[in-house]
């Protein structure tokens, strides 16, 4: 999990790293069979806030004995792990503190999904519904989140998963806790239901001594599912999901407006459904809430069919799409589905030079166009070039072609040497959209 | 240059060699025989493999048409006969000679696999063509069963995989492929091989084909695609692995083909190829074909009479060992022996006496020649019996994973008191032409690797000897004895045919391998005059690696060469020939420039031509065979050079201006001929522009290893025969001669420090409580050296060896054992004395300052190992005219800045805009190293980030052999900015990097000093005004965070992608150093 190396020493230590990754844990030689976890059904109000304050936290029984991988040795005390977990309505809580002292908490990772979230001061569950799969669910110690999807055998579906769960860290002077909320909508149980047993780990990073360590007794890996704990939900209960969430994909979501369909397979006769929708910048903490963009949505030769209308205004950021389908019949949550995705900048442009020369004629480049079909039209790219002063200096329409990347070439003969701003819109009638930039003409050496 | 003096002549090699060709009787044949017959030998596997022999068949005697030849293979019975079905099976021929291929079948029982299993087999001249037709389809030996994966189970999986999470199978025509899962950890899923039984110490060569389509590498470790062979042992408990062959290519164009050479470490049972996944995006990596085959192969034993006389005397007459580790291999019926072997009656031979003994095992060439026994005082009994016997002897080693050249000195062989060989070379002469023995060895097309650079490092001695009295005694000093043959002078077979023999089995048993340079992306299509001329000119971007294969991209042909510079600048301007046919040698002439204000004289001008190296391929760590990329790195002269059809050479004009140039445009002409005369005539045109450069405002160097003979003079380590060399005055006068001219090399580039990694180790004393260096310590030399070549300040790296790195090996600890363990309250007392007295010493010689490196990337070691350092700095921080920096990689240091003076991050510590204010505000000064070594990372990105420090690793790491790249640890050429030659360093393209941004930093602080004088005059206001937009678009465009700049994104999914790319192009850069140039000609210019 190291992240921290000179550019030979990374490469000195990549096979090392890499055979440290796949050498069997040496936790405990144990085959024995460890007790069933057992989650019991609270339900009472929550606070989702990092803090385990909540009377009901006491009640439900601790958790601890995480052990090291690896043979590596770990204070317990000065670093001990536990965590409680309940069913709180259709909402597994789980809450985790992290024995630590404050200044040695290490946790870079801003960006939700970046893997290094899990090599920071991290807390992960894993999840096994059934046997198709487990999802690895982590939060590091600033609230970043990074989740997955791990099916156990090959498919067709993309391996990026992303939940609309939600995860709440605290820290004070000598711990740090997390509180994990996973809707149980958001997980996909069309083929598991809560009534039979799940397998469960629930694993740490302590950065700072880099040390993991793992609640199941796991030897290859946090997420070596065989070794992970079996859970039953008390009192049993048949929540199962209808809505097959596995196939659903997304198709890249550009700046503008775009429209697109969204469709899941059934398993039953269910609905119809209300969809409500929440888009944003993705942030740490809990998810916003959701307004209605459809509704008496209904099942139709076993799918669940629906257009969305999305509209984006920021680039280069991570957005956070929550689909949450109601079953209007059983008044119940059926679906909470979440996709991130960074939209591309609308517009994009390489130059060829930072200093073109006189004698270079033009000044060329290369064009990305990312807006959405339906946000293009045949007008042309439009192209300016202002002087030092701010005077136009050139100004002319380029007409588009249908490709997204393609090369552009202004003239630059009746251009005297200076410092240019070029700006360039694009043919969007919703916004325009324009970059900006600069170059330098000089006269070359000859 | 040979150990022996004596050597076998090379001709005389080249004459056995061609006897070998011609000595059909002493090999297997038809005459007077209707089969040959014999057995071969394969270890067990636990399923079904391919292995192979080599047969020695004598090509004349064979049927008219060879390919009508049947073979077939059986097994045998505990007598040895052959029982069972025939095995699928095919002989074949090769370059190197004749192969059997036969499929040997897998074993259940697990107690057997790995065992050795012989196998009988027939060879036939048959008309029947149908029984002629090889049974076995494959055409290699492959330990890997199912390596296509065309077998599957019911289940889908194919035989043999047995974890197949995250893996798809995809079905071809002739062989299937599985594609990986994506994984976003960016490790994984993984593909084993089934497992196959291995011989530890015994080399392998492990394959595969990959497929790679829009793949995207994981951030952290940047690879898209990764692999292994993974040993295990006899419980089938991990036993390490090796790296096979990574890559972090997007898209590959197709499938392609990787391959390495591996050898099985000490315990390793079995072995498995191991393929990991990289890619985030599902699907877009595929493999196929994984195969692994033992890279010795065994020789077919034929049966007496098949065999008329055969290449081995009679048992009990004749001895054959190979001389080296403990863990040695029976090679071709050698036997091993170590220096552990004692004699013994029973045993017959062993050392009798063996003094102060070491062997080596280098892993290469061949099974015979890697591994070799020295000693101060070796004797080595063989009884025998009585008779006039020829001795062989193979003596030399391999030196190449080593970072140091070992030298012999009084050096003696003796055979029953007879001196074969007795030689004590003078240090001076010695050291320098031992290690740049291949200097010589320039590349020019159609040079054998193997009878370059492999063949002469070791030297074959033949005598004859009489034993009397059942003994022969064998008595060396300071030899690298490899092997030993003997046999009785009336052997049927002559010891010089035997040993032709071996050096056959010699040379088809070392595995070199050239890794093609990457396909030219261009579509160049020569014009009917260039078709004509046979030959194009062109000019590519100096950041382009230079292969001899290149063609050229349209845009790169030129018709003339132009630059510019400022007075007292070094500029290089680089053109190449592309040789559309055979052309007789070529010559290049390069004119004076003449300009309407005087002239540069051709003396100023350097000719070099790119020289092509063996560029080290192999994985690191991987040295069991030579892979190599020719690749143009050091530039050195040379006069004539061969110009063959489809080959390029680059050559290099290094105008070094005078200072009293006057401004404006010079021009000459550079000319190519060749015999039939002037091939083309390039103009040359260089603008001298009025410009005095300020000095570069920072410190700025590479880390520095002094050359041979510093190591053997002051490490001595490497000696054998002597214990210093330093006794010969003439060593102390070279390395002074060394250092003067790489110091003058180094200040030719611009640097004005450097980063000396030498330890010191044995000039430091412990005594009554205080540390100091010894009178006559070798620093004393060196730093006088130092301060006359006009350094400045210099970060002595070599301390790190005694501070808070080392917890186990600690160099301070070493030097009394009541400073052991380190970091007690005595070590801290003597560590302040040693940074104390050090520096005070420093004082009393004046030298330049020594800037005390406290620790060298803790982080690697964690929390508390920087918690340690922060304790060690803090120990010195109050020492009056002690200035201390850290080199630090990771985040977990910063607790150390309060204590230092200098912090020094490098890329991953990481470097950014939050990092840059904090060291401000805290005042701690801040330098940076290895944060790329190209030219904007050495030059503009230092500028922009305002550190006022710059150290980059490394000027030339240390290697025992310099001009054999391919044969050493992989390091040379990859931290190497300079090469060593006979006549003082050769430029490289490296150095120019390093050159060029020195020079563009100081032409941008020069622009910068005259915006500041400029800023309060009206005539210049406008001027100052456009300077001062242009250095803003400039430092606003570079990145801070060098990760960003050398194309590391720091979000792989962010559209942005590496917009900064541009800074990578050498060209863009100069067209930056120009606009600079402008501004500065335009604010110098006198407007009254």
């Amino acid at each position: 999990m190291m992240t921290m190396f000179s550019h030979a020493s990374f490469y000195a230590a990549l096979p090392a790293l890499m055979v440290a990754a796949a050498l069997p844990f040496t936790a405990t030689g144990r085959e024995m069979q460890e007790p069933r976890l057992e989650i019991p059904r609270v339900d009472l109000p929550y606070r989702l806030d990092g803090i385990l304050d909540e009377p009901f936290w006491q009640s439900l029984p601790r958790h601890g004995r995480f052990l090291p991988v690896r043979n590596q040795h770990l204070d317990q005390t000065e670093y001990a792990t536990d965590f409680r977990v309940a069913r709180i309505g259709n909402t597994l809580l789980f809450g985790v503190v992290c024995r630590q002292p404050e200044q040695e908490i290490i946790a870079h990772t801003t960006q939700r999904n970046y893997a290094t979230v899990c090599s920071d001061d991290s807390v992960e569950i894993f999840l096994s519904p059934d046997e198709s799969g487990t999802y690895q669910l982590a939060v590091n110690a600033i609230g970043t989140l990074y989740d997955q999807w791990r099916p156990r055998e090959w498919s067709e579906k993309p391996p990026l998963w992303n939940g609309a769960w939600e995860a709440v860290v605290h820290r004070d002077s000598h711990q740090w806790s997390a509180e994990f909320a996973i809707p149980l909508a958001a997980l996909n149980l069309t083929h598991s239901t809560t009534a039979t047993p799940w397998r469960i780990n629930v694993a740490r990073t302590v950065r700072s001594q880099r040390v993991p360590v793992s609640w199941a007794r796991v030897e290859r890996g946090f997420a070596d599912w065989k070794h992970h704990r079996e859970a039953v939900f008390l009192p049993p209960a048949a929540d199962s999901n209808p809505l097959d969430l596995s196939a659903i994909a997304f198709p890249s979501l550009l700046v503008g407006e775009n429209s697109i369909e969204v469709t899941l397979g059934t398993q039953a006769t269910s609905g119809p459904y209300t969809v409500r929708t929440s888009l944003r910048v993705w942030e740490p903490g809990p998810l916003p809430a959701r307004r209605t963009a459809l509704e008496n949505v209904s099942v139709r030769n076993g799918k669940l069919h629906f257009p969305l209308e999305l509209k984006i205004t920021q680039e280069g950021q991570l957005h956070e799409l929550i689909i949450e389908l109601f079953d209007e019949q059983k008044k119940a949550l059926s679906c909470l589905l979440a996709h991130t995705f960074y939209p591309p900048k609308p517009l994009d442009i390489e130059l060829d030079w930072p200093v073109y020369f006189k004698s270079d004629k033009h000044i060329g480049m290369n064009v990305f166009l990312n807006t959405p079909r339906q946000n293009r039209t045949d007008e042309p790219l439009h192209l300016l070039i202002r002087n030092a002063a701010g005077k136009i200096v050139l100004e002319r329409d380029q007409p588009v072609p249908s490709e997204n990347h393609f090369r552009l070439e202004a003239p630059a003969t009746s251009l005297v040497p200076g410092r240019y701003q070029m700006e360039i819109r694009t043919p969007s009638t919703s916004r325009k959209v324009k970059w900006l930039g600069t170059f330098h003409l000089v006269d070359g050496p000859f | 240059m040979s150990v022996l003096q004596q050597p076998v002549p090379y001709l005389m090699k080249m004459r056995l060699l061609a006897l070998l060709v011609s000595m059909s009787w002493s090999m297997a044949g038809f005459a007077g025989a209707t089969e040959i017959a014999g057995w071969i030998e394969a270890p067990l596997q636990p399923q079904k493999s391919v292995a192979a022999a080599w047969i020695d068949l004598s090509e004349s005697s064979l049927p008219r048409d060879p390919s009508r030849l049947a073979i077939v293979v059986r097994r045998t019975d505990a007598d040895g006969a052959a029982i069972g079905e025939p095995l699928p099976s095919r002989l074949f021929k090769t370059p190197n000679g004749r192969q059997i291929l036969w499929q040997v079948p897998g074993s259940p029982a697990s107690q057997e696999v790995g065992k050795p299993r012989r196998f009988r087999f027939t060879i036939t001249a048959t008309d029947d063509a149908q029984a002629a037709q090889p049974s076995l389809a494959e055409e290699a030996a492959n330990l890997v069963e199912n390596g296509t994966f065309r077998e599957t189970g019911p289940d889908g999986v194919p035989t043999g995989v047995t974890r197949f999470t995250g893996l798809e199978l995809l079905k071809g025509t002739s062989e299937n492929a599985i594609a990986f899962h994506g994984n976003a950890e960016g490790h994984g899923p993984v593909l084993d091989s089934p497992a196959f039984a291995v011989t530890e110490g015994q080399a392998y060569t492990v394959s595969f084909r990959y497929r790679i389509e829009n793949a995207r590498a994981h951030e952290r470790y940047h690879l898209t695609l990764h692999s292994y062979l993974a040993f295990r042992d006899g419980q089938r408990n991990r036993a390490g692995r090796k790296p096979v062959f990574h890559t972090a290519e997007t898209t590959s164009n197709g499938w392609k083909h990787a391959e390495a050479t591996v050898t099985a470490p000490a315990g390793a049972i079995f072995g498995s190829v191991e393929i990991h996944n990289g890619s985030t995006v599902s699907g877009s990596v595929k493999v196929t074909d994984l195969r692994a085959a033992p890279v010795t192969i065994a020789k077919a034993k034929l049966d007496p009479g098949t065999t008329p006389q055969t290449a081995q005397a009679t048992a009990g007459e004749s001895r054959r060992f190979n001389f080296g580790t403990e863990n040695a291999l029976h090679w071709n019926g050698f036997s091993p022996a170590s220096p552990e072997d004692r004699y013994t009656t029973e045993k017959g031979w062993g050392f009798t006496r063996i003094t102060r003994p070491e062997a080596f095992d280098s892993l290469r060439p061949d099974g015979l020649a890697r591994d070799c026994i020295t000693a101060d005082d070796a004797q080595f009994r063989v009884d025998l019996p009585n008779g006039t016997y020829d001795l062989w002897f193979l003596i030399g080693e391999s030196t190449s994973p080593t970072a140091v050249q070992r030298y012999y000195f009084d050096q003696f062989l003796s055979a029953n008191g007879r001196t074969l060989h007795e030689l004590d070379p003078k240090p001076s002469e010695w050291i320098a032409e031992k290690w740049l023995r291949n200097y010589t060895h320039f590349w020019v097309p159609g040079m054998d690797y193997y009878e370059t650079f492999i063949r002469p490092d070791f030297e074959e001695k033949l005598t004859q000897v009489e034993v009397t009295g059942g003994t022969l005694l064998i008595h060396w000093r300071n030899l690298p004895v490899s092997a030993l043959m003997l046999q009785p002078v009336n052997a049927p077979v002559s010891i010089r045919e035997a040993m032709a023999v071996v050096a056959n089995d010699r040379r088809r048993d070392t595995l070199i391998t050239e890794t093609p340079a990457p396909e030219s992306a261009s579509s160049f299509t020569p014009s009917p005059d260039d078709l004509k001329r046979g030959f194009v000119i062109y000019r590519q971007g100096a950041e382009k690696p230079i292969h001899p294969t290149t063609v050229p991209a349209p845009e790169e042909v030129i018709t003339g060469l132009e630059t510019f510079a400022a007075p007292g600048q070094g500029e290089p301007v680089l053109f190449s020939l592309h040789a559309l046919k055979d052309l007789d040698p070529v010559e290049i002439k390069v004119s004076g420039l003449t300009g309407e204000n005087g002239t540069i004289p051709a003396s100023a001008l350097d000719l070099r031509v790119a020289r092509y190296i063996h560029y080290n391929t192999n994985p690191r760590g991987n040295y069991s065979s030579y892979r190599y990329q020719l690749t143009g790195l050091p530039f050195d002269r040379r006069e004539r050079l061969p110009v063959v059809k489809g080959t390029n050479w680059t050559w290099r004009i290094d105008i070094q201006v005078p200072e009293a140039t006057l401004p404006g445009i010079y021009q000459g002409v550079v000319r190519m001929v060749n015999a039939g005369g002037e091939l083309a005539a390039l103009p040359l045109r260089v603008r001298i522009v009025p410009i005095v450069l300020d000095p570069l405002p920072i410190l700025q160097g590479f880390t520095y290893t002094p050359s041979e003979p510093w190591y053997g003079a002051f490490w001595s380590g490497n000696l054998r025969g002597r214990r210093t060399v330093t006794d010969d005055p003439a060593i102390l006068e070279q390395i002074r001669t060394n250092e003067r001219r790489e110091f003058a090399f180094m200040k030719s580039l611009g640097f004005n420090s450097m980063a000396l990694s030498d330890a010191l180790r044995g000039d430091l004393i412990y005594r009554d409580g205080e540390v100091t260096l010894r009178p006559d310590n070798r620093l004393d030399l060196w730093m006088e050296l130092y301060r006359e070549a006009g350094f400045g300040p210099l970060r002595f790296l070599g301390s790190v060896a005694y501070g808070p790195n080392n917890d186990k090996n600690n160099l301070l600890s070493a030097l009394d054992p009541s400073l052991k363990p380190p970091f007690t309250e005595p070590w801290f007392r003597a560590y302040r004395s040693l940074v104390k007295n050090f520096h005070q010493y420093a004082r009393s010689r004046n030298w330049p300052e020594i800037i005390w490196q406290v620790s060298d990337e803790l982080s690697n070691q964690g929390r508390k190992a920087a918690e340690r350092g922060a304790r060690v700095a803090g120990s010195i921080a109050d020492i009056p005219g002690v200035r201390t920096v850290a080199g630090m990689n990771g985040s977990v240091e910063e607790v150390m800045i309060p204590h230092l003076n200098i912090a020094m991050p490098n890329y991953g510590f990481p470097i950014t805009r939050e990092l840059v204010e904090r060291l401000r505000q805290s005042g701690t000064e801040m330098w940076a190293y290895n944060c790329g070594d190209q030219r904007v990372a050495l030059g503009l990105w230092t500028w922009r980030v305002g550190i006022t420090g710059r150290y980059q690793y490394h000027y030339r790491v240390s290697v025992a052999d310099p001009w054999n790249d391919a044969g050493g640890r992989g390091l040379f050429s990859k931290y190497c900015i300079s090469y060593p030659g006979p006549d003082g360093p050769l430029p490289s393209v490296k150095s120019d990097a390093a050159r060029a941004a020195i020079t563009d930093h100081r032409y941008m602080v020069t622009l910068e000093r005259l915006v500041e004088q400029s800023r309060n005059d009206p005539a210049k206001a406008a001027e100052v005004e456009a300077a001062r937009a242009f250095i803003d678009d400039l430092r606003e465009s570079l990145p801070i965070d060098p990760r960003e700049m050398m194309g590391r994104n720091l979000d792989p999914r962010d559209s942005g992608g590496d917009l900064k790319s541009i800074f990578r192009s050498d060209d863009a850069l100069q067209r930056i150093r120009w606009a600079i140039a402008r501004h500065i000609l335009k604010l110098q210019e006198n407007p009254h």
